[in-house]
């Protein structure tokens, strides 16, 4: 009887040392998932809302400014904005802007001029 | 194991909550940039047209002129019964009455190659957006006439061409039409969207008569 315990004991430490390092390497696949997950949002997020900023400087609308920071904030909570350049030019408007989490950053640079336009080159960034 | 079962969906979930995302705004994204395209082109394309129309004016106010001056002279000859004189002047009537006709074709042709030019970008958005799965393609002026100009004076074969007081409104173009939005692996969600741009033309500060396209609307 005695031996028998023994044996059950010894089972149970062995079966959650072998399940462990699978926990582990699940943990960071799910984490790396979220986190890339994330980025991807992240970027696509970042590019639509400049091209909206560019529409809305082109337009010579008020506040493009406070409302770009307010949308990218609302979906990315995690991150921030370190540069954020919005300018109208006589052609158009020109935008750039850098995002940055820990030491992970995007950058997005767009113009919206009507001479590129006219020359099919622009609106496909 | 049990931990697992759980994730697994859960896993799944976010990953087409993100696909569908990023699926949706690319397709919005290439709306709208191909609805601002075709509607800066078209004001870069009308904006030629309309300073040749305008530049037409000079020569219009002078045949105007010229006119008064030939009516004027039969008017005279007629008055002192000088057959000479009458022929004369029923000459130089005729002759600018030829180019006043030949003036207004010019003007003609301008606002018929404008209007031209609305339809046939319109026609290229409907061929652009096709793929995008629009049915239809809203195109709309806001003015009878294919530029913002008005004729003044009215009753004279070769007016001047001059832009409206609201030349900017009248001289829009917008265009308007839904994008279906969700992505083929949600076969069973309906995400529709409008999508509008406008533009016109706005006359830059520094230089009179000179005009350079303007964004007026883009639907977010």
């Amino acid at each position: 009887m005695a031996r028998r315990t023994v044996t059950r004991s010894k089972e149970r430490g062995s079966t959650l040392m072998e399940v462990l390092p699978v926990l582990s390497l699940l943990l960071v696949f799910v984490s790396g998932l979220f986190v890339g997950a994330y980025w991807l949002l992240a970027k696509t997020w970042l590019s639509f809302q400049t091209e909206q900023a560019l529409y809305c400087v082109a337009e010579d609308r008020p506040h493009c400014r406070m409302q770009f920071e307010k949308r990218v904030q609302s979906l990315l909570p995690w991150g921030k904005l370190r540069a954020l350049q919005l300018v109208r030019t006589a052609q158009g408007s020109k935008v750039e802007v850098q995002w940055r989490v820990q030491d992970f950053s995007i950058q997005f640079k767009r113009e919206l001029s009507h001479r590129l336009v006219a020359k099919n080159r622009v609106l496909r960034w | 194991m049990v931990s697992l079962l759980i994730l697994i969906p859960l896993l799944l979930t976010l990953m087409t909550a993100v696909a569908a995302a990023v699926f949706i705004l690319k397709r919005k994204s290439l709306a709208q940039s191909l609805c601002v395209r075709q509607v800066v082109k078209l004001q870069t394309e009308l904006k030629p047209r309309l300073e040749r129309l305008i530049k037409h004016n000079r020569e219009a106010r002078r045949l105007r002129a010229e006119k008064q001056r030939a009516d004027q002279a039969l008017k005279a000859a007629l008055a002192a019964n000088n057959p000479p004189a009458i022929t004369a002047a029923k000459v130089w009537q005729t002759a600018v009455f030829l180019q006043q006709t030949a003036l207004k074709l010019k003007q003609q042709k301008i606002l018929v190659s404008a209007a031209n030019l609305r339809r046939a970008h319109a026609r290229e958005l409907r061929a652009d957006v096709r793929s995008l799965g629009v049915m239809d393609v809203q195109s709309q002026a806001f003015y009878s006439r294919p530029l913002g100009v008005y004729p003044s004076p009215t009753t004279s074969l070769t007016p001047d061409y001059l832009p409206t007081p609201t030349f900017q409104w009248h001289q829009q173009h917008r265009f308007r039409f839904k994008v279906i939005l969700n992505p083929r692996f949600l076969p069973g969600a309906s995400i529709q969207q409008f999508t509008t741009c406008a533009a016109s033309l706005r006359e830059e500060r520094q230089k009179e008569k000179q005009w350079q396209p303007q964004l007026l609307a883009v639907s977010p």
